[in-house]
C-alpha cells in the first residue's frame, strides 16, 4: 500500500483539479504578498529617504518660520538686514516647546548681531541645537555649535586668514573654527555661526535671544489652511512677546513633498487595509471550500479506508497532507513569481528606483511558513468532517 | 428467532437495529438471534429494505445495534471503544462492497495492499500475498490497473483479494455479484467459497438466488427479522 503521502501524490494526479486550483490560489496570494509588501518597504525606503533629503533641503533652505521680538518694528528689522533689536528671554523656546497647541516645531533658538571683523560687516549668530515638543522625538534640524567653537562663512575666514583647526579671537574670547563652509556666493559667507551661550556672553545678553527660526505644522495637516493666521492667534496666547513671519515658498515645497509621499504610502496602505485583509480572509476560505468538495468528491473512499480500519489520523492525514503539500509548493512558486513581478513590474507600480526592491528573506520565509499553516487550518475543517463519516457510508444501505 | 451456537465464528443475540429517519422510526433489525460457524458460507437474502446490510454493518462492527449483541469469535465487537473495534474490524474482517469498492487512484495491488496494517505493508511476504491473491483471482497481468482501466467483475476479484489479505476469520460481501456477468460472478463465489473452504465465515448479503448451491445456508430476512434458515450444502 502507498504511504500517506504516496496516496496524497496519487490523488493528485487523479484529481488534478482540485489541486491545480489550491495551487494557483496559494501562488497568487503569496506573489501578491510579496510583490506588494516588497513595494510597500521599497516605497518606506524612499519615503524616508525623501524625508531625509527634505530635511537636508529645508535645513539648507533654512526653516520657513521667523519669530522675532513682537516689540521690534519689522521696517526697523529689514533695515538692520534682518536682525531684531530687541531680545526676549530664552525661556520662551520652553513654553513653545511644551505646548502641543502651537503649530510649530524644530524650534532653533538664535541671538544674532552684526560685528565688525577683519574689516568687513558680519552677521554673528549664535545658535543653540534645534528644540522639540517632549514625547515627539525628531531628527534634529540643527545640531547647535559646541561651546567655544566657530563655524565661518568662507569670506570671513579668507578676510581673517584662518582654515578649519586655527583659534581666533572674537569680541575678547579665543575660539576654536571648527567649520569653514564651502564658498556659497551669498550672504552665508559673511556670517559667523557660534554656540548660544557664547554668543550671549560674547554680545552681553545672557539669556536673551532675538529670533527663532522654526518649521509650521499647520500646512503639513492641511494645506488649504490658513497658516500665518493660526500661528498668530496662537502666538498670542503662549507667548504674546514674539511675532512671526512665514516663508511660503519652503512651506509650499514642505506641502507639495509631503503629498507625494502620501500618495505613495497610499499604495501601501491600499494593500495593508484592503488586499491583505482579503487575501488572509479570502484564500483560507477558498482553500476550506475546495478541501470540503474534495471530502464530499471522497466520500465513498473515507468509508471504505474506515471499514478497512484506517484511524481517524490516517484519514486526516490525507487532506491535511495534501492541503500542507500543496500549500508549501503554491507558496514556493507564488513567492518566484512574486519576486519576478517585482522585478520586472515593480519600478512602474510602485513609482521606486529599482535599487530600492530588494528581497526581504524575512519575508520570503514567513510566506514559505505562513501559507502552509494557513492552508492546514483551513483544510481543518473539511478534515473533521471526512474522519467523522460513518464507514457506513460506504455500504449501500437498505 | 434463536440460533445459538457454542463455537460459533459470528453470533448474534437478539440483536435489534432502529433508524430514526425523516420519515419516522424504521426497525431493520427486530429482535435477531443468528450464528455462523468457521467454515460457512452463508447467504442473507432478502428484499430491499428487509434489513441484509444492516446485519452485515452490525457483523462489520461498523453499526451498533439498538440493543442484543454481536460476537466474532467470542468478542463482543460493542464492548469494546472504537479504536479497538477498528483495529479488529482490520484485523479479523474483510469487507466486499457491492460498488465503488476500490480507490479510484490506486492500483489494484496498491488496494489490495491498502488492507495491510502499516508495520506489514513493507514486508516482502505481505507484497506477496497481495501479488498471490490477485494472481489466483486472474489477475495476474492487471497489477498494476487502475480501477478505471479494470472491468467490473476484475475490480469485483480484487475486492475480494483485499478482503482475504490480512487472513480475516470473517469476510462481509454486500450484493458482491451486483452488476457482474455470470461468469464473472460465478468467480466472485468460487473465491468466497474457496475461502470459506479454507475455514473461514462468508456472509453475502444478495437479493439473488442463482447463487445458493454455493452456499451452506441461506438465511431469508423479511421486514427485519428472519422469515427463513434453510441449509442448502453439505458443509454445515
Amino acid at each position: 500500500m502507498s504511504s500517506v503521502v504516496g496516496m496524497i501524490l496519487k490523488e493528485l494526479r487523479f484529481r488534478p483539479l482540485s489541486a491545480l486550483l489550491v495551487l494557483i490560489t496559494v501562488a497568487a496570494a503569496s506573489a501578491l504578498v510579496v510583490f506588494y509588501h516588497t513595494g510597500s518597504l521599497a516605497l518606506r525606503a524612499q519615503a524616508d529617504e525623501a524625508e531625509d533629503a527634505t530635511r537636508k533641503i529645508q535645513k539648507a533652505m533654512g526653516t520657513n518660520l521667523t519669530l522675532i521680538p513682537a516689540a521690534t518694528d519689522l521696517a526697523d528689522y529689514y533695515d538692520a538686514g534682518g536682525v531684531a533689536i530687541d531680545t526676549v528671554d530664552e525661556s520662551v523656546i520652553d513654553r513653545l516647546v511644551a505646548q502641543d497647541a502651537v503649530s510649530m516645531n524644530h524650534l532653533i533658538p538664535m541671538l544674532e548681531a552684526r560685528i565688525e571683523l577683519a574689516g568687513r560687516n558680519v552677521l554673528l549668530t549664535g545658535i543653540a541645537p534645534s528644540q522639540h515638543t517632549p514625547g515627539r522625538p525628531k531628527k534634529k534640524m540643527n545640531d547647535g555649535v559646541e561651546p567655544g567653537s566657530l563655524e565661518l562663512g568662507s569670506a570671513v575666514a579668507e578676510a581673517m586668514g584662518v582654515a578649519t583647526g586655527d583659534t581666533i579671537e572674537l569680541l575678547g574670547e579665543s575660539l576654536y573654527v571648527a567649520l569653514v563652509y564651502v564658498p556659497k556666493g551669498t550672504a552665508e559667507d559673511l556670517r559667523v555661526y557660534a554656540n548660544l551661550a557664547d554668543a550671549q556672553r560674547m554680545l552681553g545678553k545672557e539669556g536673551q535671544i532675538n529670533k527663532i527660526e522654526a518649521l509650521d505644522c499647520v500646512s503639513c495637516a492641511d494645506p488649504e489652511a490658513e497658516a500665518l493666521g493660526i500661528l498668530r492667534d496662537e502666538l498670542a496666547v503662549v507667548a504674546p512677546e514674539l511675532q512671526v513671519q512665514r516663508d511660503a515658498d519652503v512651506a509650499n515645497a514642505r506641502v507639495l513633498q509631503r503629498a507625494l509621499l502620501a500618495k505613495q504610502t497610499g499604495i501601501i496602505e491600499r494593500f495593508h487595509g484592503v488586499m491583505l485583509p482579503v487575501i488572509l480572509i479570502g484564500v483560507p476560505i477558498a482553500i476550506g471550500a475546495i478541501t470540503m468538495l474534495n471530502v464530499r468528491d471522497r466520500k465513498n473512499e473515507i468509508g471504505v479506508l474506515r471499514a478497512l480500519g484506517k484511524g481517524s489520523c490516517s484519514v486526516g492525514a490525507l487532506f491535511l497532507g495534501k492541503a500542507l503539500l500543496l500549500a508549501a509548493v503554491g507558496a514556493a512558486i507564488g513567492v518566484a513569481v512574486g519576486w519576478a513581478l517585482v522585478s520586472v513590474r515593480g519600478p512602474g507600480v510602485f513609482d521606486v528606483e529599482p535599487g530600492h526592491l530588494r528581497p526581504e528573506n524575512g519575508l520570503l520565509l514567513a510566506v514559505l511558513i505562513a501559507a502552509p499553516v494557513f492552508a492546514v487550518l483551513a483544510a481543518a475543517l473539511p478534515a473533521v468532517w471526512a474522519v467523522t463519516q460513518h464507514p457506513a457510508d460506504a455500504m449501500r444501505e437498505d | 428467532m434463536t440460533d445459538t451456537t457454542p463455537d460459533a465464528m459470528i453470533q448474534l443475540d437478539r440483536v435489534s437495529h432502529r433508524y430514526d429517519g425523516k420519515q419516522g422510526r424504521v426497525d431493520a433489525l427486530k429482535d435477531i438471534s443468528l450464528s455462523f460457524a468457521p467454515g460457512e458460507l452463508a447467504l442473507i437474502n432478502g428484499p430491499s429494505g428487509s434489513g441484509k446490510s444492516t446485519l452485515l454493518l452490525a457483523v462489520g462492527a461498523m453499526r451498533r445495534p439498538t440493543s442484543g449483541t454481536v460476537s466474532i469469535n467470542g468478542a463482543d465487537l460493542y464492548a469494546q471503544n472504537a479504536a479497538s473495534r477498528a483495529s479488529f474490524r482490520a484485523s479479523e474482517i474483510g469487507f466486499v462492497f457491492q460498488t465503488l469498492n476500490l480507490i479510484p487512484y490506486l492500483s489494484a495491488f496498491d488496494n489490495v495492499m491498502l488492507a495491510a496494517p502499516p508495520a506489514a505493508q513493507k514486508q516482502r511476504a505481505t507484497r506477496d500475498r497481495a501479488r498471490q491473491l490477485l494472481t489466483d483471482l486472474g489477475l495476474a497481468d492487471r497489477l498494476h490497473h487502475k480501477p478505471g482501466q479494470l472491468s467490473q467483475g476484475e475490480r469485483q476479484r480484487a475486492a475480494i483479494a483485499r478482503a482475504m489479505l490480512n487472513e480475516p476469520k470473517v469476510i462481509l460481501a454486500d450484493e458482491p455479484s451486483g452488476n457482474l456477468d455470470p461468469d464473472n460472478a460465478h468467480a466472485a463465489f468460487a473465491a468466497l467459497r474457496g475461502f470459506a473452504d479454507a475455514g473461514g465465515t462468508v456472509l453475502v448479503a444478495t437479493h439473488s438466488t442463482l447463487h445458493d448451491e454455493q452456499a451452506d445456508r441461506v438465511v431469508t430476512l423479511r421486514g427485519g427479522v428472519v422469515a427463513q434458515s434453510k441449509e442448502v450444502g453439505a458443509t454445515v
